[in-house]
């Protein structure tokens, strides 16, 4: 095995990839993941384009690789605190947070969680859905080891009178661990923007408009609906869904001129689930600027949307959504740009396809790296042909943080942070 | 197998999980008098120090050959426990698990006797299955630490020099007489207007003098065969008589794009009609006109240009040529391309109107959607068409302007006359034509668009079918100068990675055919996705099917077609999977 | 004079079909474990074999679940698309066409085959194709072909030999 090692920061699709093609090489591994299982925001999804692929089902294997493989050491519900060295020769001190249970002894049989007397929403449903005080993110979770939320807990002690593994630790603390590499490599991903900053849209305000990352809980079949979809106002089946695109994106108004890139092919996925989901029909209607259908079967997956599944498309960007208050039903202002109309159309549910930014993970890693951003806080590469390269030496990204894209680039991309960060560590 | 089955079961009680509906106890003892059982036990976590230590002192002191534990999903534990008995000198393939958990005691929960009887059956088909197990030979293939990388464009040359940095020698073949493909042809790489050269020079010198790589240019595969880690191909250089053969272990495959040809569309035969990789080249300093922007015609700058999008590009039966098959696929970069080249136009020539004809506007990569912005600021006219009305390029003779473009634009509603000077057709990207030599030479599938198909694609997008063989670049689909070097980056990983550790496992459990009972039908072959099974002659006259254990992935579809029941799947043979069923159906 | 005695008439226990259920390791096994995860709950007929994938099912595996006394045989693979040695599945799906016919000539109702694609993330589905195949099996009675415990007229030709 070679003498240095490579860490990975982030421990979605992306960071799992990258570790898993570093480690391949015969090279050390360190990765670190702030939240309590890896997997990112990939595990949140149900289905992803154009593939319709079951997120989870192809994510869970690679999930299960990272955290058996023998060149890695998996540091989960823990954070990067302070980087110093240079490129081949980087001390790193990572922040253990304690989860008090002992990782050792959990076997993840769940009986704590089932005593627990405490119901918080949680993080993975992205709020629509709730967990115990004692929980794991998801059942999928790796490692599947349960993880106490200080701030909930009522400290009943129930979980550690029922654990027969003896696993719940009260009195655990944090540690820090020192580790030496050759090179960093960044997979922090992303947050998805928050429309309440755009009052015309009603997000938070009211109960029927939710976001884009709200409805694949809802589609999900491990979601908090089982995978049916109904509104949050009264619990009814919605027949009339809405897809708004370019929410806080291709919008410089509101300080967000980029494109995410990935949301036209996100809607039209999650329209035609809308529609596979609902029984007794549901129709769908995505108001777009441009359908930026660009990929790999991105453009027949568009195609079909429209002639296969009937998903409605009308170019226009909608300037107010208004509820009404008996039935909490929406209203939707639009010009439909192709005919020259101003529409009021009323919807039952409406999906905002939000943007996406760089993750408050990527914001405070670039602090504590100093590694140059752009302007909207994702990492610049080094040149065009040097894409996976930031601008220190030696740190690599890969994913997300380096700018938006879907699965298989992201993927794509990991492979090629390893191929730098490897370089560095032999 | 020789010796008697000596079985050690474990039941475990996994807490209250299993043992909380399921009477362990009772299934353990029930355990213990199947035949060719050893000993029997049950406990309260078998994946905990303690249970797996319990297995490994079992097997010193009744000499068991084969470990059945009944307990949570074989797709969670089944590595642990068979690290267990590794750790006592046994084969990884005698244990095998039954579960216990996710299949009775979860899903019966109200149902404890059924759910007893349940999980006897299971232990009782496990160790059916466990009396004719085998070990199995761990399959380890060597792997030479050298590679083949295909094609010298930004992604070839990338993938190499990688490889080639990381210790390994690389073969880089490119058939034309230099390196820098398509990219090289730019007259500015977006979004950012760098000079290709700029960027392109430094990597060619690099690769050109790294002591790692053996460059081939004019050069073409004559042949080549093998498996992962052992391949060998011969080459031949153009005009020349003599061939090399070449050893390598990997191969990266990196053989780009072709323009596509618009003949027999938008008028392309008339010399003002052009491509926007021609346009590239009229601008460039060691152009035609030395980056004088003037129209190949007359000569004269150009008045007025018009663009015109997705062309050779998400077609349908309906806007494609006679006798040609649609490409109903985008080419990701042309919008784009572009929308930057407009911008360079504007630059050399601020007088000259543009005119962009487009269906969607993808702007879609990292700082695209801000060029389009600088655009807009161009004061250019976009019109926007539609799939079901083509725009149309006339030719004007003896008119003012030479050619008129007429197209419907759906915002404003009205149809729209615009006389140009220059028509340039922005062409999406078709695969190269020595791909589908390639694609039959090293056994890779192409996706319906006929770009190179990867092995799945969300999670293995630089792999392609077959081990050892993986993609970068526009072979496996349109993508601009950065995604190609990032899947050139990412191919170079996946290759170093058998090389740097010098074997890699292939799979055990794979088939076997008995060439005694094998007629030579094929008929396994044609059921192989993995082109794992060739024809060998032997001595005798007789043609036999061969598997090439290193490809083979143990999914036992040839298994199931053989007529002639010659072919044996290891560890999932028919005998032990009857085994089971007649466990489960005829005992107890 | 004959005393006569009432015979107790026998109980009659409910029938309870045995399914043998072909399931792939990497999406019907999986979706059948998360079914258990979730605790979804359905009876306990069935039993689970394990392969790689559906395409290793040997028609003759399934003739011989049903002269063993099978009242049910499950295949269940990945969807469509999804295989994950790409094709497998398809060509168990081709085998299972013709299997049923054959199996209908022979006498044995469609309902008793069933082929189903279920993926590692159809915890509920499975369970509710067992349950279906449950419910619709116990109203057409045990499988004709009986077994050799039952008394019926198969014949044990003995194992395969590979």
């Amino acid at each position: 095995m070679s003498e240095k090692a490579v860490l990975v920061v982030g421990a979605g699709v992306s960071g799992i990839q990258a570790a898993i093609d570093v480690a391949n090489q015969g090279i050390k591994t360190y990765v670190v993941e702030k939240s309590p299982s890896v997997g990112g925001h990939m595990a949140q999804l149900d289905k992803t384009f154009p593939t319709l692929d079951c997120s989870a089902c192809i994510l869970t294997p690679k999930m299960v690789d990272v955290a058996r493989h023998p060149h890695i050491e998996l540091l989960t519900y823990s954070e990067v605190k302070d980087v110093s060295g240079t490129a081949g020769n980087f001390t790193v001190k990572i922040e253990k947070k304690p989860r008090y249970i002992d990782e050792n002894t959990c076997t993840g049989c769940g009986h704590c969680a089932i005593h627990c007397p405490v119901e918080v929403p949680s993080e993975f449903d992205e709020g629509i859905g709730v967990r115990r005080a004692i929980y794991v993110p998801f059942p999928q979770a790796v490692p599947l080891v349960y993880t106490i939320d200080k701030d909930a807990c009522i400290e009943c002690e129930l979980c550690q009178n029922i654990c027969e593994a003896g696993a719940v630790k009260y009195d655990q603390e944090s540690e820090e661990i020192e580790v030496k590499v050759g090179s960093i490599i960044l997979a922090t991903g992303y947050d998805l923007f928050n429309a309440n900053s755009l009052r015309n849209y009603g997000y938070e305000v009211y109960d029927n408009v939710l976001s884009s990352l709200e409805f694949e809980r809802l589609l999900s079949a491990s979601g908090p609906a089982g995978g049916h979809v109904f509104r949050m106002s009264d619990g009814k089946i919605p027949r009339r869904i809405a897809f708004i695109q370019c929410v806080g994106s291709r919008d410089p108004e509101h300080g967000m001129p980029y494109c995410s890139r990935v949301c036209c092919m996100y809607a039209i996925k999650n329209a035609i689930l809308a529609k596979d989901h609902i029984h007794g029909g549901c129709e769908t209607t995505i108001y777009y600027i441009d359908v930026r259908a660009f990929g790999k079967g991105f453009e027949e997956f568009y195609q079909n949307a429209q002639t296969r599944f009937g998903v409605k498309f009308v170019r226009g960007k909608v300037g107010e959504i208004i509820e009404d208050e008996t039935t909490k039903n929406l209203l939707l202002r639009v010009e439909n740009t192709e005919t020259g109309e101003l529409t009021q159309e009323e919807f039952d549910m409406v999906v905002l396809s939000s943007g996406l930014i760089p993750s408050q993970g990527s914001m405070e890693l670039s602090k504590i790296l100093n590694v140059p951003t752009d302007q909207y806080g994702f990492f610049e590469e080094a040149s065009r042909i040097l894409p996976v390269d930031t601008k220190i030496e030696g740190v690599y990204m890969a994913g997300v943080c380096e700018s938006v894209k879907d699965i298989p680039d992201g993927v794509g991309q990991a492979s090629a942070a390893a191929m730098r960060a490897s370089l560095k560590a032999i | 197998m020789e010796e008697e089955p000596r079985i050690g079961v474990y039941v475990c009680n996994c807490g209250i999980n299993i043992g909380g509906v399921v009477n362990v106890e009772e299934v353990a003892e029930y355990a213990s008098k199947l035949p060719n059982v050893a000993v029997a036990r049950s406990h309260l976590y078998m994946c905990s120090d303690r249970g797996q230590g319990m297995i490994k002192d079992d097997i010193d002191e009744f000499k068991l050959n084969r470990v059945v534990v009944a307990s949570c999903s074989p797709r969670m534990h089944e590595p642990t426990f068979r690290k267990v008995v590794e750790e006592k000198g046994l084969n990884k393939y005698v244990f095998e698990q039954a579960n216990l958990r996710e299949h009775v005691s979860w899903v019966h929960s109200k149902q404890p006797e059924e759910a007893t009887n349940k999980a006897k059956d299971l232990v009782r088909m496990a160790v059916a299955k466990a009396r004719l197990l085998e070990p199995l030979p761990q399959q380890m293939v060597d792997v030479k630490g050298e590679a083949l990388v295909i094609g010298g464009g930004i992604s070839g040359l990338s993938a190499a020099k990688s490889i080639a940095d990381r210790g390994f020698k690389v073969h880089l073949i490119e058939k034309t007489p230099s390196f820098g493909g398509k990219m090289a042809q730019l007259y500015k790489v977006f979004p950012t207007f760098d000079d290709p050269q700029e960027l392109l020079n430094p990597l060619i010198e690099d690769v050109m003098n790294h002591p790692n790589i053996i460059p081939y240019l004019s050069s073409e595969i004559a042949d080549i065969d093998g498996y992962i880690g052992n391949y060998r191909a011969v080459i031949r250089a153009q005009n020349e008589e003599e061939e090399k053969e070449i050893e390598f272990g990997t191969i990266v495959v990196a053989t780009g794009f072709q323009p596509y040809d618009p003949t027999g569309e938008f008028n392309y035969n008339n010399p003002n009609v052009i491509t926007l990789l021609d346009l590239h080249q009229l601008m460039r300093d060691d152009g035609p006109t030395q980056g004088n922007l003037v129209t190949p015609a007359d000569g004269k700058p150009p008045r007025s240009i018009a663009f015109i999008s997705c062309v050779g590009s998400r077609q349908n039966e309906n806007i494609v040529p006679e006798g040609k098959k649609p490409n109903t696929y985008c080419s990701r970069v042309c919008c784009t391309g572009m929308i930057a080249t407009s911008i360079e136009v504007k630059e050399k020539s601020p007088d000259t109107d543009i005119f962009l004809l487009y269906r969607d506007l993808r702007t879609h990569g990292k700082g695209h959607e801000e060029l389009f912005t600088d655009f807009r600021e161009t004061g250019s006219t976009m019109i926007r068409y539609t799939d079901d009305q083509l725009p149309v390029v006339s030719n004007n003779e003896g008119a003012e302007y030479p050619l008129t473009v007429t197209s419907y634009d759906s915002l404003s509603g009205l149809n729209i006359e615009i006389p140009v000077d220059l028509v340039v057709l922005a062409t999406g990207m078709i695969p190269d034509d020595t791909a589908s030599q390639i694609a039959s030479k090293l056994h890779i599938t192409m996706s319906a668009d006929k770009f190179f198909q990867e092995l799945h694609p969300k999670l293995a997008p630089l792999n392609s079918v077959t081990d050892g063989v993986y993609l970068a670049g526009c072979t496996q689909g349109p993508k601009d100068v950065p995604d190609s070097v990032s899947q050139a980056f990412g191919a170079a990983a996946k290759a170093c990675a058998p090389m740097a550790m010098g074997t890699v496992e292939v799979e055990s459990t794979i088939s076997v055919i008995n060439e005694d009972y094998c007629t030579g039908c094929g008929v396994c072959q044609g059921s192989c996705e993995f082109s794992a099974i060739v024809f060998e002659d032997k001595p005798e006259g007789k043609r036999v099917s061969k598997v090439i254990e290193a490809l083979c992935k143990g999914c036992g579809t040839c298994g199931s077609s053989c007529p002639s029941g010659a072919i044996t799947m290891l560890h999932f043979k028919d005998r032990q999977l009857d085994a089971m069923v007649r466990a489960a159906l005829l005992e107890g | 004079m004959v005393e006569v005695q009432e015979i107790p008439k026998k109980v009659e226990r409910e029938f309870e079909p045995k399914i043998i259920g072909f399931l792939c390791n990497w999406c019907s096994y999986a979706g059948a474990d998360l079914a258990g995860t979730s605790r979804v709950q359905y009876p306990p007929n069935i039993r689970i074999v394990r392969v790689m994938c559906t395409g290793r099912i040997d028609p003759q595996l399934i003739l011989n679940a049903f002269r063993y006394g099978a009242d049910g045989v499950l295949i269940a693979g990945c969807h469509e698309g999804d295989c994950h040695y790409i094709g497998g599945n398809y060509r168990a799906y081709r085998k299972y066409l013709l299997l049923k016919e054959f199996l209908q000539i022979m006498g044995i109702d469609e309902k008793r085959f069933r082929l189903e694609w279920v993926s590692a993330s159809e915890g509920e589905r499975f369970a509710k194709v067992v349950r279906e195949m449950v419910d619709d099996i116990k109203e057409i009675g045990p499988s004709p072909l009986g077994t050799i415990t039952t008394g019926g007229i198969v014949e044990d030709e003995g194992e395969p030999k590979i």
